[in-house]
């Protein structure tokens, strides 16, 4: 029981992890679907996108705190900064291939695939970005004791 | 305390982005050279086919029909149109009569040679001289170089035309 009063609730980790898998798997279906693979730069990205989010995510749904006791909130804490840092970084590419080129490439217009990126990076951003505040203010408080 | 190290984290990533969006600009491929566009013709071993100012490929696609690009959305991020500011000018080894535009459906004015719309390819890499769209299949149809002897695709090898 420790464990869970040291963690803001599992579920707004789970739902950011879940997210972030929605902001890899766009990614993936434009590198396959819709031939992104091709482009310069941007393809390899996407790849990276997919191995990122898929890695990140992956780390975030399984209780790594269990393993590792006092450097647990740190790693989790690191971990959904990344996964911040993936969806804030993924966001801020496809705004800027909006309105001019990146690594020679430019999107056009806002089609489905790209309003759901969209989506899928902001709900990472929040639902990891209330995970951490919450995480940041209980190790403020203190440390609270073990009911385990 | 616990917030400076996630400020400097942001700041790297937003240093990070500005960096990569700067390097990217280097080697655009553009859909308007911000003029009236050049269309000149090109030989290598895929053939003789057309090119714009800068030497970059231009392609049709067999998707197109009755002087409309089908090509939109995600096709266009890949595959971008050639467009226009003003009355497109021939260059060497192309007719100015085969030299037209079109409206395209989200607004930008594309050339079209002998009423066939002109693409530029993402996979191609903004360099002149590339020609890796060639005969490929993407978003349904089939694309190819075109001969500036007619705007047919490009017989590899040779002069061009596919027929006249």
């Amino acid at each position: 029981m420790g464990v869970r009063r040291r963690y803001p609730p599992y579920a707004l980790r789970f739902l950011g992890a879940l997210a972030l898998l929605g902001v890899g798997a766009v990614h993936i279906d434009q590198y396959f679907a819709v031939h992104y693979r091709v482009v310069p730069v941007i393809g390899t990205l996407f790849l990276l996108n997919l191995i990122g989010a898929a890695a990140i995510a992956l780390l975030l749904i399984v209780p790594v705190e269990r393993l590792l006791d006092d450097a647990g909130p740190a790693v989790v804490g690191l971990l959904a900064v990344a996964g911040i840092g993936l969806a804030v970084t993924s966001g801020a590419f496809l705004l800027i291939s909006e309105h001019t080129t990146l690594f020679g490439f430019m999107e056009n217009g806002y089609r489905t695939a790209i309003v759901l990126s969209f989506v899928a990076e902001g709900a990472t951003v929040v639902l990891l970005g209330a995970y951490l505040i919450g995480l940041a203010g209980r190790r403020e408080a203190g440390p609270q004791p073990r009911l385990a | 305390m616990e917030a400076a190290p996630h400020k400097r984290a942001w700041l790297a990533l937003a240093a990070t982005a500005a960096v990569l969006a700067v390097a990217g600009c280097a080697r655009a491929i553009p859909t308007s050279q911000g003029g009236p566009a050049t269309v000149s013709a090109d030989h290598s071993q895929a053939g003789t086919y057309l090119v714009d100012e800068s030497g970059h490929s231009l392609y049709l696609f067999e998707g197109d029909q009755n002087r409309r690009s089908a090509c939109t959305d995600a096709c266009a991020s890949v595959w971008p149109p050639y467009e226009t500011d003003g009355k497109p000018t021939a260059g060497s080894g192309v007719s100015q009569k085969k030299l037209g535009t079109i409206t395209r459906s989200g607004g930008g004015t594309q050339v079209t040679y002998a009423g066939i719309p002109l693409y530029y390819y993402a996979g191609d890499g903004g360099k002149p001289d590339q020609t890796t769209g060639e005969g490929i299949e993407q978003f349904g149809a089939e694309w190819y170089l075109l001969s500036p002897k007619n705007g047919a695709p490009v017989e590899p090898g040779g002069a061009g035309g596919g027929g006249s």
